[in-house]
């Protein structure tokens, strides 16, 4: 990578903070994951746990 | 094009090491699923699978694969794959808010420098393996005039692998799309293949041939693997992820890919390497499915280890590129992807053998030390930082950064990660995986996330947050006795 490429990545690099800046100004929840999906990625994992411990149990 | 235009002009790949715009992110839910399954389907999970079979039998071992699979990648959902899509970021530029600049780049070197070129080996290792099966069911072997036709396959599929990265990540995306569904093909003859003979029963009457320790202990030792299993996804899957169109397609995709999709492979190696003795299905291929379906299989074989290599050099680059300073910048995205083929072309000439037969002791390894930072990235974001933080500040790599900490380290992480890895050795002794006190109920790893969690959290608070750097928002008590957040100067 010659250094004026170099250059042009870092001007590429601020530019794209700005929009990313600009769009979770804008929402800042857009790019969350819904709450109801995130229990249920919680509900998965505690439920996998239950499973292990009942099979030790056995 | 002029020599100018040359000069700006930035590779599409090497845009993708930078935070993604919301126009980069278009894969649906199905493209999403298709290059997390094919990541999947390789050879490391057979030797996951075949390695569970060495401790407990089919129920318990199934039960250690799915349990121990979804616990693994759930908790790393949470500590870094929905970080780094929320932001876009590549995932150990997101690491930089917990460890500082410095502290991120150690332990980028130490992961990727030291898992993935030792992945790649094994994956583009046991597609020449397939190809020596293949040239030997159809009886070319021999006229080959003992050309070295397993390290040909195996070079061959390091390069093209690279060159299939080095396009980019739309290059991996229609890879997977196209050789997905011959994947789960592959996975569901085998399956019904080990289901006919040597059957059902015989799968469920098989024991271990001799399991080291009691059932409960077998049985924690087989969750134990799994769970670091999902926890050496790691970066890879967050940065891969952020090209999802949404929050739901990133999640959702890479989880049916990597948990339902994931366990068919290994539970044919688990299956396999119980009622026949061996979890490679390149050996015993060919004599159960017969000479034109095996043949036919050990190609799709070939191939998917062809799309976990691109998927994981692809996947991996990014955090390769922002993390190993500026010489590998210098290289620029390709010549990096080459850099990487050429040191797992190595590790194939050197060593791939001891690494088949150390398998449990990689993982477990850098599992311990993957906890630790898991627990740590936990902590920070979700405790420490509510889900906010400043994507301006994560590429500042100056001393002003509000991430630089005291220089480029956040110390509270790293003793919390030293914590972490100090309470799974006391739990588990990786390289040998001996058990100390209380493993078989406790487990090694989510021990260790815990340890890190506290550790982290108690650190930052009496020390970090109190000295100003980090960002961090502090609560100060008003003069009516209202807590009121304000961000640090």
């Amino acid at each position: 990578m010659t250094a004026l490429q170099r250059t042009h990545l870092e001007a590429e690099l601020e530019r794209r903070i700005a929009l990313i800046e600009r769009e979770h100004a804008d929402n800042p929840l857009h790019r969350d994951l819904p709450r109801g999906d995130a229990w249920a990625l919680v509900l998965l994992v505690v439920g996998a746990l239950v499973v292990v411990l009942v099979s030790m149990a056995q | 094009m002029s020599a100018g235009a040359s000069d700006t002009r930035i590779e599409t790949a090497l845009a993708e090491t930078l935070p993604l715009l919301p126009e980069e992110r278009r894969w649906s839910f199905r493209d999403m699923l298709a290059v997390k399954s094919g990541l999947a389907i390789a050879t490391w999970a057979f030797l996951f699978g075949g390695t569970t079979g060495q401790l407990v039998g089919f129920v318990d071992g199934l039960i250690a694969i799915v349990c121990g699979t979804v616990i693994g990648t759930g908790v790393l959902f949470f500590a870094l794959l929905l970080p780094a899509y929320k932001w876009g970021t590549e995932s150990f530029v997101f690491m930089r808010s917990a460890f500082g600049p410095l502290g991120t780049s150690v332990l980028a070197f130490l992961f990727l420098v030291g898992s993935v070129p030792i992945s790649t080996a094994i994956l583009a290792s046991m597609a020449g393996a397939s190809a020596r099966e293949l040239l030997d069911g159809l009886g070319l072997h021999a006229k080959t005039g003992g050309w070295p036709v397993a390290g040909m396959v195996t070079f061959a599929v390091l390069m093209l692998s690279g060159l299939f990265a080095a396009l980019g990540s739309n290059s991996l995306r229609l890879l997977n799309l196209a050789l997905v569904p011959l994947l789960v093909l592959l996975c569901v003859s085998l399956l019904v293949a080990l289901l006919v003979q040597p059957g059902w029963t015989a799968i469920l009457a098989a024991q271990s041939a001799a399991p080291p320790h009691d059932r409960a202990t077998n049985l924690m030792l087989a969750v134990e693997l799994n769970v670091v299993g999902g926890f050496s996804w790691f970066g890879l899957v967050a940065n891969i992820a952020r090209f999802g169109t949404s929050a739901r397609s990133a999640v959702w995709g890479s989880w049916v890919g990597l948990v339902p999709v994931y366990t068919l492979p290994v539970c044919v190696g688990l299956a396999s390497s119980l009622a026949l003795g061996s979890e490679d299905p390149v050996r015993w291929m060919t004599p159960l499915l017969g000479p034109g379906l095996g043949l036919l299989m050990l190609v799709v074989l070939i191939l998917a280890n062809l799309s976990s290599v691109v998927g994981m050099l692809q996947g991996n680059m990014p955090s390769v590129i922002q993390n190993l300073g500026r010489p590998v910048q210098l290289l620029g995205f390709a010549r990096t992807v080459v850099l990487f083929v050429v040191v797992a072309a190595l590790i194939v000439l050197l060593a791939t053998d001891a690494l088949y037969t150390r398998f449990y002791s990689v993982v477990a390894f850098f599992g311990a030390i993957y906890a630790g930072c898991v627990g740590v990235l936990l902590a920070d974001r979700l405790v420490l930082r509510r889900n906010r933080l400043s994507i301006r500040g994560l590429h500042d790599l100056g001393a002003s950064g509000p991430y630089h900490f005291w220089r480029g380290i956040n110390p509270a992480a790293v003793a919390a990660v030293a914590a972490a890895f100090g309470a799974y050795r006391v739990l588990l002794e990786p390289i040998e995986q001996v058990p100390g006190p209380g493993f078989w109920v406790l487990g090694a790893s989510l021990p260790a996330v815990a340890v890190a969690f506290v550790v982290h959290i108690g650190l930052s608070r009496v020390f970090v947050i109190r000295a100003g750097p980090g960002d961090y928002p502090a609560k100060r008590a008003s003069a009516a006795g209202i807590i009121v957040e304000q961000p640090n100067a």
